[in-house]
């Protein structure tokens, strides 16, 4: 028998219908038209699960690296480490409900001291895409930006309903500079969810603290 | 042929190595053949080390069992290795006169304290008193250490020169001039360099265009992560500590991707950790490379001794199946050509090749002709015309090989973990599967035709067959020429490549011989197990080492039978 063609069903995007990660990729597609940033210069680092096909569905196409399951950082690394001139954008995913205390992206980029460190929300399509401009623009350093994503097929509490009553731009007052007050901000949760710019850091990124790129990419190909 | 071996033998932090350093450096440009080899326990203070340095007429391959010139730094030292000494050998202890008359005692630490007020150059006394017990002068040596101290502290220097003069006299107050048969010094020396096995894999790699190097370090392979660390800003290399051996292996996948030649190194337990990357590598054809140096396990195992029993481990690691190369020198200037050649295979087949060596062949230090200066880096073999309609795992691709590019130029590169694609994309089509694992196993079949034959050694004929593969090159040849010398008909066949294989190139070999043995460092002989396998081997004897120390070529002879 000839293998069964699985092509027509085969889909993308791969998601459930009403998944978050639809107007997450319509964001960010806006956004990198916006942000000016060269698709052929531009690698977008996954690892595995459903929020991790992202990369695949991004138009216009970038180049894309989707590897192993939370192993996406090391390779960034090491992309940005071989050619520091491509922008090297990861992303990954956390689920709710597992036994064990969620874990604060927050919190731990800010004590990193990470050069920019933001929230945003699925379900509010122009904070979201305003977020991830300001992220993609970012172009020094690490960036990490929170989505709160709701899973509309496993996860009947934290609903886009629940997150909407809840989530808070961060004021003008707050500043991102304060890295206490920044702290503070990244474990306020329950009633009132800080979403904004929360930190920013002057430090400089990886590839300027290594001697070893200062003269141009290591890589000999596309350097200038 | 005059052939001595000197032990240096001490705790840890006593100046074993140091010693060990000064005569190796002080002999290097006397026309002598020089070796050495190092044992040593898992500590920073205290255990007991020692340093083996065998000079001679003529070319050496490995070390040996018993010492001509013993020289203890402890009373422990020498109790527990004197009877290690050769007979009519010699003992030098550093310490006083006792009433054994066999021992020459020379208190180099006291003697360092009288003539310049502190004992540090009591090495050079030593290094000194050597030179004086081979009847070499001293003056070489005092030429190195001066080329070694003066460009920091000319003061140095001089108070090194003058300890290891007063040692080389003091030997001749003692009557001790030239006890040993020291091989004879030349004055026709042609220029040679020393190279460990762990240092030999860093500028192979150096030399290759390697420009990314993640690694965790991991005893015995960490001597060479620290090599190419020390010489980073020399070869341009970036060298990033990762925080383990996964992160390793993502970052040489990812820096691959990226399109510059990177590579880990590891031992077994970090290897271990390796396995999905390395299985990622396989899945999106990437050329990473990974040094395995082998030491003894299970699990932690013995940190600082030597095995080689991750050969069946770097066969099957990682999950699914997928095209690699295994490369396993035998030798110094081996550890140089096949770390290279590792770099090649990778880039030329777009997937993982491994290389195995292990603590004896990365501690080894052997003066050896200069590596060639016109050695070019590697062909990266990659795509550089791309264009927008690039794919990457485009079908149909000649031996499996599809062009490859790397992100930055107009091709879009798009690779997946996941079943792909010709574009990379992900896909969850039968065909697109059957297609693209198809496509990447064909490899192996261009991969096995070029995969390296093995190397013979011994008269055409011989009776007895030795198999061995790895750092055994060096005891396997001084076994077989051992057994020649005695009357016996012995020959060797060794495997500087374990996988692929190509059995036509070995079973010829085979043919006709009373004895086959096959000489591995486990315990249950994983490459006679993959000769069976492959049909080269059906009936052979094994001789096993697994106690973590290598195999010498008298140990060889003596267990075949001389």
């Amino acid at each position: 028998m000839k293998p069964l063609d699985l092509r027509k069903a085969d889909t993308t995007p791969a998601w459930c219908p009403g998944c978050g990660n639809f107007p997450i990729l319509k964001a960010f597609d806006a956004a990198l038209a916006e942000s000016g940033l060269n698709p052929d210069k531009t690698v977008l680092v996954s690892g595995i699960g459903q929020a991790a096909k992202l990369p695949h569905y991004v138009t216009p196409p970038c180049n894309l690296f989707n590897g192993l399951h939370g192993r996406a950082l090391p390779v960034a690394t090491g992309i940005k480490c071989a050619n520091h001139e491509l922008e090297v954008i990861v992303t990954k995913i956390q689920t709710h409900g597992v036994m064990s205390m969620p874990f604060n992206p927050l919190a731990l980029a800010i004590v990193e001291g990470c050069s920019l460190v933001a929230r945003t929300f699925a379900g509010d399509p122009e904070h979201l895409k305003a977020t991830l401009l300001e992220a993609l623009r970012h172009t020094e350093g690490f960036v990490l930006v929170d989505i709160l994503q709701p899973c509309v097929t496993f996860n009947k509490v934290n609903t886009y309903k629940w997150y909407k009553k809840r989530v808070q731009p961060v004021t003008a007052e707050h500043d991102p500079y304060d890295r206490m007050k920044a702290l503070a901000l990244s474990f306020q949760w329950g009633d009132s969810i800080p979403i904004g710019i929360i930190y920013r850091s002057g430090r400089p990124g990886f590839e300027n603290r290594q001697p070893m790129l200062q003269s141009g990419s290591t890589n000999a190909i596309f350097s200038p | 042929m005059a052939d001595i071996l000197i032990r240096i033998v001490g705790e840890a932090g006593q100046g074993v190595e140091t010693a060990g350093s000064f005569l190796l450096g002080g002999m290097k440009d006397t026309g002598v053949h020089l070796l050495s080899t190092r044992s040593y326990m898992s500590r920073i203070r205290g255990g007991l080390n020692w340093y083996d340095l065998r000079v001679s007429d003529q070319e050496c391959f490995a070390g040996k069992e018993q010492a001509d010139l013993l020289i203890s730094f402890s009373d422990v030292a020498g109790e527990i290795l004197s009877p290690s000494i050769a007979p009519g050998g010699t003992h030098l202890h550093n310490g006083e006169a006792t009433e054994t008359t066999e021992i020459v005692a020379l208190n180099a630490t006291k003697l360092a304290r009288e003539l310049t007020g502190s004992t540090l150059a009591a090495n050079s006394v030593l290094a000194g008193a050597v030179f004086a017990l081979l009847g070499y002068p001293v003056d070489s040596l005092c030429l190195y250490l001066e080329k070694l101290f003066s460009p920091k502290d000319k003061e140095l220097a001089d108070v090194n020169m003058k300890c290891a003069r007063a040692g080389h006299t003091r030997i001749g107050e003692f009557g001790a001039w030239a006890r040993l048969q020291a091989p004879a010094l030349s004055d026709h020396v042609t220029a040679g360099q020393l190279w460990s096995g762990a240092a030999a894999l860093g500028q192979g790699a150096a030399t290759a265009g390697v420009k990314f190097v993640a690694a965790y370090p991991m005893n015995p392979s960490t001597a060479t992560l620290a090599w190419l660390a020390e010489k980073a800003d020399l070869h341009g290399i970036l060298v990033e500590q990762a925080e383990d051996e996964i992160a390793a292996i993502n970052m040489v996948c990812g820096a691959t991707y990226a399109g510059v030649p990177a590579l880990t190194t590891t031992s077994g337990g970090g290897f271990a950790l390796m396995a999905e990357g390395l299985s990622l590598a396989g899945m999106m054809e990437l050329p990473a490379v990974v040094v395995i140096a082998q030491r003894p396990g299970p699990a932690t195992g013995m940190p600082t001794r030597t095995g080689q029993q991750d050969l069946q481990f770097a066969l099957r690691a990682g999950h699914g199946e997928f095209p690699r190369a295994i490369y396993t020198p035998g030798t110094v200037e081996q550890c140089y050509t096949l770390m290279r050649t590792a770099l090649q295979t990778a880039h030329r087949y777009q997937t993982p090749t491994l290389l195995l060596t292990d603590q004896y062949l990365q501690d080894m230090e052997k003066l050896v002709q200069p590596f060639p200066e016109k050695d070019a880096p590697i062909d990266r073999c990659i795509a550089e015309d791309a264009d927008a309609d690039y794919q990457r795992y485009r079908i149909p691709a000649e031996g499996g090989v599809s062009p490859r590019a790397i992100p930055g130029g107009k091709a879009r590169v798009v690779v997946d973990s996941d079943e792909h694609d010709a574009a990379g994309h992900l896909s969850e089509d039968f065909q697109a599967r059957i297609s693209q694992q198809d496509k990447r196993m064909a490899k192996l079949p261009e991969m096995q035709a070029e995969a390296l034959p093995p190397a013979y050694h011994g008269p055409d004929g011989a009776e007895i067959l030795i198999i061995c593969w790895g750092s055994s090159y060096g005891p396997m040849r001084e076994g077989v020429d051992a057994l020649n010398n005695a009357g016996r008909s012995a020959a060797m066949l060794h495997a500087a490549q374990v996988w692929p294989l190509s059995p036509s190139a070995w079973k010829p070999h085979l043919k006709g011989r009373h004895r086959i043995y096959c000489v591995e460092g486990n315990q249950t002989a994983q490459f006679a197990a993959l000769l069976r396998e492959t049909g080269v081997l059906t009936q052979a004897e094994n001789i096993l080492r697994y106690d973590g120390l290598p195999f010498t070529g008298t140990e060889i002879a003596e267990r075949i039978g001389l």
